[in-house]
């Protein structure tokens, strides 16, 4: 069996189209005043270095399909910005402390003013899609405001219900209760919803997006699954307090394998750590689930699902692009699929 | 050929699937798993598969049904584009009219320059109506914009004097609306090298029934 390797295009595609989005999105950053109670605000997740893959799949997804990089880069732009109006928000409802390496931008600012910056950000994300019409047109235009329009439903509903889970301690939770979540908090913002739009641009709205949605999906799950695995065990790069997860109560793949495998007084255990408010659980208890996660191989197990999943996204991959000829955007978009159990 | 020089082919490596899906991604997972296959990876991956599979197709269904309901309500994305659509062709057309409109008004000018040997800059010049199409022809020296706004159009409209806020200020007497065809009219205009900057303003009439059918607003800048 030969082991799928992650072509070393992936990371300069990634900084090559990266970078334009970066730069494309700061002409959508306002620069007048309130600056130091909003815009500047506004302006800092924006501009620390994120990994840009959203946008860069968008962009890739729309090349691989005939379409010019002007195409896509409003959309693109678009997404970053949603994505980043997003973060603020749920660093917010997570009680996060950092982000990409430095304070979350409620523990900078307190959490009325950053809310509103992460208002005012998803707000701006609208604006290169009103611009696509002078690019695209307006039927295609109208049909990518549609997506959006679904994406942020879907992403709504399963951070609520991640958030749901979390207020009412509901341990009563199978593997595919979380892949339904995942599909919906993550899935459609970082893979489905710019696969789809990529793929929409390059075929002017002329494509069954079905198996966009599987391919998108698949990858997105294997994606979060791995971050969630790099919350425990990530290197300094990581960006983000380690074991935060567990911390939070964050529903996780881990988590569930625990419950299932663990002792009845472990049960109870970890039902009185997850009803307790977060400021309140001890260094000492989350070590102990963390204990927990290793002795009952959950790391293993977590790992192994993501593997398959990520096995999957290659076969769907193939149905989706085989019939494309081959190119540059085509091979990053595969070799994204390994890239999730490399990235940091 | 003696039967101990038959070739013979060498035994395969393996006579079993092979299931070790620990190598299927990058030397991460084999560095920290060690390879071994095991049922249990094999297991452990089918499962996540299946139900990745599971939750997809359900929520694929539940999109479509969605789409259905939407669909049937009549408020899907169809007459959504329509709307734009039809919002998009009105703009392109009327893009398409006052582009035309501008073009012609440099001719005229153009003409009208040469003509009278005026050598002064005309900054610009519009024209809106209802139905009418109102071409303007002007000569100043000065830059001057024009704008001709008509709520109802017959062969019989016209224009007297186009008067300034300031009384002191003498009215543009220069102007004629003139009927071309059907709703096509041809606004001339030609401002005196001495006219004061200003706005200036006249009510488009019928000569018949005396009733105001419109306005002509000319700006004239320093």
């Amino acid at each position: 069996m030969i082991a799928a390797e992650t072509p070393s295009l992936v990371p300069e595609v990634l900084k090559e189209y990266g970078g334009i989005a970066q730069a494309a999105l700061k002409d959508y950053l306002p620069s007048g005043e309130p600056r130091e109670y909003l815009y500047d605000i506004v302006a800092d997740y924006p501009q620390r270095s994120g990994k840009m893959m959203r946008s860069s799949l968008c962009i890739a997804t729309a090349r691989a399909f005939g379409a010019s990089l002007e195409d896509a880069i409003g959309s693109a732009v678009s997404i970053e910005l949603l994505h980043n109006a997003l973060l603020i928000h749920d660093d917010i409802e997570d009680e996060s402390e950092e982000r990409r390496g430095s304070p979350t931008l409620h523990k900078l600012h307190g959490i009325p003013l950053a809310l509103n910056a992460g208002d005012t950000l998803s707000l701006i994300s609208l604006r290169p899609l009103l611009d696509n019409l002078k690019v695209l047109g307006s039927q295609l235009s109208m049909s990518i405001l549609e997506e959006s329009q679904r994406m942020a439903i879907e992403t709504a509903e399963g951070q609520a219900m991640e958030l749901g889970w979390r207020r009412d301690n509901v341990l009563e939770l199978g593997y595919e209760d979380y892949l339904v979540m995942v599909l919906k908090k993550t899935c459609w913002l970082a893979t489905i919803y710019p696969i789809r739009i990529g793929a929409m641009i390059g075929t002017r709205d002329r494509i069954e997006l079905d198996n966009l949605i599987r391919f998108g999906f698949f990858l997105g799950a294997a994606f979060q699954i791995q971050d969630d695995l790099l919350n425990l065990v990530g290197d300094d790069r990581y960006g983000k307090e380690l074991d935060g997860d567990i911390r939070e109560g964050k529903r996780t793949i881990m988590l569930l394998h625990v419950l299932e495998h663990a002792t009845e007084d472990e049960r109870q255990e970890l039902h009185e750590l997850l009803a307790t408010d977060r400021e309140l659980r001890s260094d000492e208890q989350v070590a102990s689930v963390r204990e927990m996660m290793d002795r009952y191989g959950s790391i293993d197990y977590a790992r192994q699902l993501a593997h398959g999943l990520a096995g999957a996204a290659l076969h769907e991959y193939s149905l989706v692009f085989s019939h494309l000829p081959d190119s540059r955007d085509k091979q990053f978009i595969q070799g994204l699929v390994t890239w999730v159990f490399e990235r940091t | 050929m003696n039967s101990d020089d038959r070739v013979k082919k060498d035994d395969p490596p393996r006579d079993t699937p092979y299931r070790d899906f620990s190598n299927l991604f990058t030397s991460f997972t084999r560095n920290n798993f060690g390879g071994d296959a095991t049922s249990a990876w094999a297991d452990n991956v089918d499962h996540g598969v299946k139900l990745g599979y599971r939750v997809i197709e359900e929520h694929i269904a539940q999109g479509r049904r969605v789409a259905q309901d939407v669909n049937n309500r009549n408020y899907g994305a169809e007459s959504m584009n329509n709307d734009i659509r039809e919002f998009a062709e009105r703009t392109q057309q009327y893009v398409s009219d006052v582009s035309g409109l501008y073009m012609k008004t440099l001719q005229s000018l153009s003409n009208n320059m040469s003509a009278n040997g005026f050598a002064g800059a005309v900054n610009g010049s519009g024209a809106r109506s209802t139905d009418a199409q109102v071409n303007v022809v002007m000569a100043s020296k000065q830059p001057l914009e024009v704008s001709v706004e008509l709520q109802d159009s017959g062969e019989d409209l016209t224009v007297d004097y186009l008067h300034a806020k300031d009384p002191n200020k003498a009215p543009l007497r220069d102007v004629k609306l003139e009927h071309v065809e059907g709703k096509t009219f041809k606004f001339h205009i030609t401002v005196p090298d001495d006219q004061p900057a200003g706005q200036y303003r006249g009510v488009v009439y019928s000569a018949k029934s005396d009733k105001a059918c419109g306005t002509v607003t000319a700006t004239l800048n320093d």
